[in-house]
């Protein structure tokens, strides 16, 4: 770039550049009509110098609006964002939402005298312990709060200490504020009792065992529980309808002899229910506590009592030889 | 303290007048003097150090950028020497390899310098007859800037800084060749048609008008009988705007 030296001064010169500018340049002891490839350049007059001051305040403002916009933003934020929760159930359920300085940022009435109660009611700027006498006023006006009634409060937030400071101080307010005419309780509300879960839950009364999932057993197996004993046939609460010498069949798991023992049940109580009336007698007989003879075994079917001693030592015999062949 | 008062008025009467800003750097001169012995560590020689000449422009920098309130002038004008002669320093740094054509050659008896042994390119005479022509092509242009009330000072304040607004000063110009009309009327009224620039040329006439002065200036130039100057500018070339 050359420069065309147009004037001089003693502390400047005028020097016309190839693309047009006029430019105040140093003058290097130059004369009018030199021309030079390098000049100093002013730097900034006096006009700049006011314009680059205004932007610079400028440009300071708009940091400092802008510093307080992020700041209002945040306490806005902080503001509402809700910390916890107070919930006054008297018979109106109102739950009140709090913010972390204890200022009330929301009201909710959880059922429709709560809706009625926070009607028309404005807690802007109002701490907790103010909207919850106030409030418990306006029960007290609206006719839903007597001498004597109780207000259950829960207060819920993440923060435990939170809670558990506000809820005491919530208390102690609403305690010097209605005098104690009014019980303040925080105890939970015995909801429902839940329906214990029948397989899980151990029965309450304790002498029934609890469900224990590897005492499942086969549907066609007898049950052994001593409700579904008859009384009658299974002597000795085992399951089967035969005593413990004949169990000895059962204890080695082959289960034809139980399905046997469950079809003759099953064969009897169809007799029973033909028997004539004469009959009833041997049945009472049967479902009398036995002793001596009549422990063993009972007939499956009608029999006399000495018919039914000589088919049980023959039954007892024929086991006893089918033991010995499977030892065999 | 009624020194103090007395050169703050000089300073800020001179901010608007040129004869009065030279008046006062010939006024203080010593006290520039001063300043750059204070940074080469020798008494500056006027016409010769070209650290006074910075020196001095330092001082007709500060002398602008002083305002009323802002502490003592004296004070300002002795950084903004300091500030300018460091930078000045710092950039002749780059030239310490290169040797000057001023540096003595021992020939015998004769005291030459380098630029005397060195057989010249160009020719001394043809340049100072050219250079007499420039100048006498300056001085009428200034005369008739002033016809315009103007003067090269005035001009140079009033150039467009910025890369975009001088384009648009360009397109203006090369409207005004494309209707030497439009000059000729310019001459004649010794007035700017500003309305007939804008609207022939499409351009703002809020621009055109906030460097009126520029205008005239670089206007006239494209009349008759400045083909100097006009030869120095002949890279002007109508550049298109920039791209969308």
């Amino acid at each position: 770039m050359s420069y065309f030296i147009m004037e001089c001064h003693p502390g400047y010169a005028v020097a016309l550049d190839q693309d047009g500018r006029f430019l105040k340049v140093a003058n290097l002891n130059y004369e009018v009509g030199q021309m030079t490839t390098a000049v100093v350049e002013l730097k900034g007059q006096a006009k700049d110098g006011h314009k680059a001051r205004s932007t610079k305040r400028l440009a300071m403002l708009a940091s400092m609006a802008a510093c307080l916009c992020m700041m209002a933003l945040a306490s806005w934020k902080f503001m509402l964002t809700p910390y916890g929760t107070i919930r006054m159930q008297i018979n109106p359920d109102v739950q009140i939402h709090i913010n972390r300085m204890n200022y009330v940022i929301g009201l909710e009435g959880l059922n429709k005298d709560g809706e009625a109660l926070i009607k028309g009611y404005r807690y802007s700027w109002k701490k907790d312990d103010e909207a919850s006498d106030d409030l418990t006023d306006k029960a007290m006006d609206m006719g839903y709060l007597k001498d004597g009634g109780t207000i259950r409060l829960t207060v819920d937030s993440r923060n435990e200490k939170w809670r558990q400071e506000t809820e005491d101080r919530i208390v102690l307010e609403l305690e010097i504020h209605t005098g104690k005419s009014v019980k303040i309780t925080t105890d939970p509300v015995q909801d429902e009792p839940k329906k214990p879960d029948p397989i899980l839950s151990p029965h309450p009364d304790s002498s029934v065992p609890a469900f224990r999932p590897d005492a499942v057993t086969s549907p066609l197996q007898p049950s052994t529980d001593a409700s579904t004993a008859d009384g009658k046939d299974d002597i000795d609460d085992d399951g089967d309808e035969r005593d413990d010498v004949n169990d000895d069949l059962d204890d080695d798991g082959r289960e034809g002899d139980d399905q046997n023992d469950d079809t003759r049940d099953d064969d009897e109580s169809a007799e029973d229910a033909d028997d004539s009336p004469e009959d009833d007698e041997l049945d009472e007989e049967d479902d009398l506590p036995e002793d001596g003879e009549n422990d063993r075994d009972v007939a499956p079917h009608e029999k006399n009592d000495d018919e039914a001693d000589q088919d049980s030592r023959e039954d007892a015999a024929s086991e006893d030889s089918d033991g010995v062949d499977e030892d065999d | 303290m009624r020194e103090e008062h007395r050169i703050k008025q000089q300073v800020l009467h001179a901010q608007t007048d040129q004869n009065a800003a030279d008046e006062l750097i010939r006024q203080y001169l010593p006290f520039i003097k001063a300043q750059t012995a204070k940074f080469i560590k020798r008494i500056p020689l006027e016409g010769h150090d070209e650290e006074l000449s910075v020196a001095m422009f330092a001082f007709y920098e500060a002398m602008l950028s002083y305002q009323r309130g802002r502490g003592a002038f004296l004070k300002l004008a002795s950084v903004s020497i300091r500030n300018r002669l460091i930078d000045y320093a710092r950039k002749e740094q780059r030239h310490t390899g290169t040797v000057s054509l001023d540096t003595p050659v021992s020939d015998g008896e004769n005291s030459r310098t380098l630029l005397d042994e060195t057989e010249s390119a160009s020719h001394e005479i043809e340049e100072r007859y050219e250079r007499l022509a420039a100048r006498n092509e300056i001085q009428e242009f200034a005369l008739q800037l002033s016809a315009f009330g103007l003067s090269l000072s005035d001009v140079a304040d009033s150039c467009p800084k910025q890369e975009r607004t001088l384009h648009t000063c360009m397109l203006a110009l090369a409207y005004a060749k494309e209707n030497p009309a439009l000059l000729e009327q310019m001459v004649a009224n010794r007035k700017l048609p500003l309305a007939q620039l804008s609207m022939g040329a499409g351009l703002e006439r809020k621009t055109l008008e906030r460097h009126r002065k520029y205008l005239v200036a670089i206007l006239l130039a494209y009349t008759n009988g400045f083909e100097i100057i006009r030869g120095h500018l002949r890279q002007i070339k109508r550049k298109e705007g920039p791209q969308a």
